[in-house]
């Protein structure tokens, strides 16, 4: 190596050394070329020309991503969510999962063969899903917790921005009408993929439109970029979360990656569920309205009757009792949320016996996803979705009215 | 040439009083943390220092998340700015260069000093950590563990051995045999062929009595995804980190290196290392200058961490040797180019 680095010094006329300055400007043009080698690789790697391997129509290529969920993958993702939400103690892992940049790994045989572990810089919190339930680590408890069932209707879990999960699960909201057109294809971790827009017609959600792009063979999709809308149609400048795979595998990944192991020493504890909805959602069914909004009730899941689903699509409404405190204590931190808290006018309704019960509500807002919550007496719920602020109004009138009937 | 170098590096009494006091801040912490018992909460300070209570074959981990971020880096910058820079000052470097040695040979051999010295130092904080880690907080018995897996885990067991998790050690056995029910082709953390594999391995295991057993099974180490590690397997994975954490500060040793040759100032070329660093360490944490944070020097620091995720996360850390060795190859060419036709005067 030496010698080879010594032999840059040519020799000049009659065998002579040649001025040192010429030989300087030589080596330093050496390590120019190298540099510029070097970061130029990334740079072409990147521009390289996209070819999918198959050609598709944006709307067979949707139908091949919906039917997507058997098809075996193993991969690293990153998910961003900008909606810039405020945090709330109670729903602190939502806010966090849509306000930031999430790391995650995830193993995928069959939908009750699922491993995802979101990775931090010193720890890691892994869910598995096997046919009797999930078992979930976290290694900042030191806890294994086993699952029996959360509820269909839930919270946002990591696991559900991975490309994979998110795109099915937001075209199953979408209606067959809703326009579908192509996008330029992109090389999404080292898959050539086919992209296409779903643009939602829905005025009722803040969902504007769905970029997808997918293996064009079979339809995995490999990244997914979700926009907003504004009171006029108009789309979102940029994206307000992007989820992509950086590495992935299209092997069927070893089963004993789906099978929590427990160490001797660390705590493992057993839970019905794991989800806060879970839990609110255990009580009657008559805790919620059978009609919101003019929209009727979807018959709930057996198990958790006082969850309140409200239609089928990307604006359905999601409504769950809650306990009065917990409600007193979300209104404040609401009203602590600065420009993304909003109050409610909430018409104090007046109960069988004309008495009239305090009533109070407020919105927590993003571009995307708002919640609000409505204290009515002794009684409380929150009501959430991809909903516009109208929408979310008058489903808060419709709740507290409601209530009045029933109490 | 080499070997003169190395031998000049090891016989200074300030590299052995800087591997020295490197060694020292993980034993003060480990007495902290030995007489106190008070670690910080799991994911929180630095990594794997909430385990090392229950372990201390993960000190050495531990250990060297204690000096990566500042200390090491600093005393590279240190060694290898005064590589040449020092000769210099010293007005030793025309007498070193009037050997029949070319230049490049040398330049070699001050790299080669720089990996020796990275190499000496991450192997002496891990294994005086390991020597403080074992006799301050003891370390599993992987025997004892694997005997003491059915006993917690499996039907007629009493329980996890962990005071915090009294809630769920009455559902322990329950829970750990629905998973293994769960997917029967899946190797079962609680096989029943464990004690006998265990009893085979060890004649001394079956007497063992079970509440000792739990309290050692009690120090047996898990992985960042949970599993549990076996000692050998430890092994193997804390070398990993020191290999890689040995490959990190060779880019800041080459710019150190590479400095060292411009100016005759050990301390300037020390001092400009250290602030390419802390330059790179702030871009880093700068979600506006993501597009160039995958080329920083510091990017991919943590990696070593991912040697210790299941299965092992290789991702960051093969980016982490491929910018490692970008910036080796550029920097060494450039302090090539500049030191080869470079007029000595001291």
């Amino acid at each position: 190596m030496t010698a080879i680095l010594d032999r840059l010094r040519a020799t000049g006329d009659g065998g002579a050394p040649p001025p040192i300055r010429s030989v300087r400007v030589r080596r330093w043009t050496v390590v120019a070329v190298v540099a510029a080698l070097l970061v130029a690789v990334p740079v072409v790697v990147a521009a390289w020309p996209v070819s999918p391997a198959v050609s598709v129509s944006p709307a067979e290529l949707r139908d091949r991503v919906a039917a997507s969920g058997n098809l075996p993958w193993s991969g690293y993702a990153e998910a961003s969510g900008g909606l810039n939400l405020p945090d709330v103690a109670q729903f602190s892992d939502v806010t966090t999962l849509l306000s930031g940049t999430s790391r995650l790994r995830g193993w995928y045989a069959a939908p009750d063969r699922v491993r995802v572990d979101q990775l931090y810089p010193a720890g890691e919190r892994s869910r598995y899903t096997t046919s009797t339930g999930q078992v979930v680590w976290d290694y900042g408890a030191q806890l294994l917790t086993y699952v029996r069932r959360d509820p269909l209707v839930r919270l946002p879990r990591p696991d559900d921005l991975l490309p994979p999960q998110l795109a099915r699960r937001l075209l199953s909201g979408t209606l067959p009408d809703d326009p579908v057109t192509g996008l330029p294809a992109r090389r999404v971790a080292g898959v050539d993929a086919a992209g296409f827009r779903v643009t939602v017609a829905d005025p009722r959600t803040t969902v504007g439109a769905l970029d997808v792009w997918a293996d064009p063979t079979d339809g995995l999709p490999v990244a997914v970029e979700l926009h907003t809308k504004g009171a006029t149609g108009t789309l979102s400048a940029g994206p307000v979360v992007v989820t992509r795979f950086l590495d992935l595998d299209r092997e069927t990944p070893d089963p004993s990656l789906f099978v929590a192991q427990p160490t001797p020493g660390v705590g493992v504890t057993r839970s019905p569920t794991s989800d806060l909805f879970g839990v609110l959602g255990r009580g009657s069914p008559d805790s919620v309205p059978a009609v919101v909004d003019g929209v009727a009730r979807v018959a709930p899941q057996r198990g958790f009757a006082a969850i309140g689903k409200y239609g089928t699509t990307l604006s359905q409404l999601i409504v769950v009792p809650l306990p009065a405190d917990i409600a007193g204590s979300l209104l404040g931190n609401i009203g602590d949320a600065g420009s993304a808290g909003r109050t409610i006018a909430v018409a104090a309704p007046q109960n069988a016996l004309g008495r009239t019960a305090n009533a109070s509500a407020g919105a927590l807002e993003s571009s995307l996803l708002r919640l609000a919550v409505l204290r009515v007496g002794t009684r409380a719920w929150a009501i959430g979705g991809l909903v516009t602020d109208d929408v979310l109004d008058r489903a808060v009138t419709d709740i507290a009215a409601d209530s009045a009937g029933a109490s | 040439m080499m070997v003169v170098e190395l031998r000049k590096l090891f016989r200074r009494p300030r590299t052995w009083v800087t591997i020295g006091l490197l060694c020292l801040l993980p034993a003060i912490v480990a007495v902290f943390l030995a007489t106190t018992r008070i670690a910080p909460a799991p994911g929180e300070g630095a990594a794997f220092l909430s385990a090392v209570l229950e372990s201390g074959s993960l000190y050495p981990a531990a250990a060297l998340a204690l000096v990566l971020p500042i200390f090491l880096p600093v005393a590279v910058a240190v060694v290898a700015g005064d590589t040449v820079a020092g000769e210099s000052g010293a007005g030793t470097l025309r007498y070193l260069l009037v050997r029949p040695v070319s230049r490049t040979k040398l330049l070699l051999a001050k790299l080669v000093s720089i990996v020796a010295f990275v190499v000496a130092t991450v192997a002496a904080v891990a294994g005086t950590s390991y020597v403080v880690g074992v006799t301050l907080f003891g370390a599993g018995d992987p025997v004892a563990v694997v005997n003491a897996i059915p006993q917690i885990s499996g039907p007629g067991g009493g329980g996890s051995s962990s005071g915090g998790s009294g809630g769920g050690s009455a559902s322990t056995p329950s829970a750990g045999g629905s998973a293994s029910a769960a997917d029967p082709a899946a190797p079962a953390p609680a096989a029943p062929g464990a004690p006998t594999a265990g009893a085979g391995a060890d004649n001394g295991a079956p007497a063992l009595d079970p509440t000792q057993a739990r309290e050692r099974a009690a120090d047996s180490v898990a992985s960042l995804s949970g599993d549990p590690l076996s000692p050998m397997d430890l092994a193997l994975r804390l070398l990993g980190a020191m290999a890689y954490i040995t490959v990190s500060m060779l880019g800041v040793g080459a710019i150190a290196l590479f400095l060292s040759t411009v100016t005759a100032s050990s301390l300037g070329a020390t001092l400009g290392a250290l602030a390419a660093l802390i330059s790179s360490q702030v871009l880093v944490t700068l979600d506006a200058a993501a597009s160039v944070t995958p080329y920083l020097p510091t990017r991919y620091w943590l990696a070593w961490i991912d040697f210790f995720r299941d299965p092992i996360f290789l991702r960051d850390i093969r980016s982490g040797l491929f910018v490692q060795a970008a910036y080796v190859v550029i920097l060494m060419l450039a302090a090539w180019a500049n030191f080869t036709t470079k007029d000595v005067a001291q």
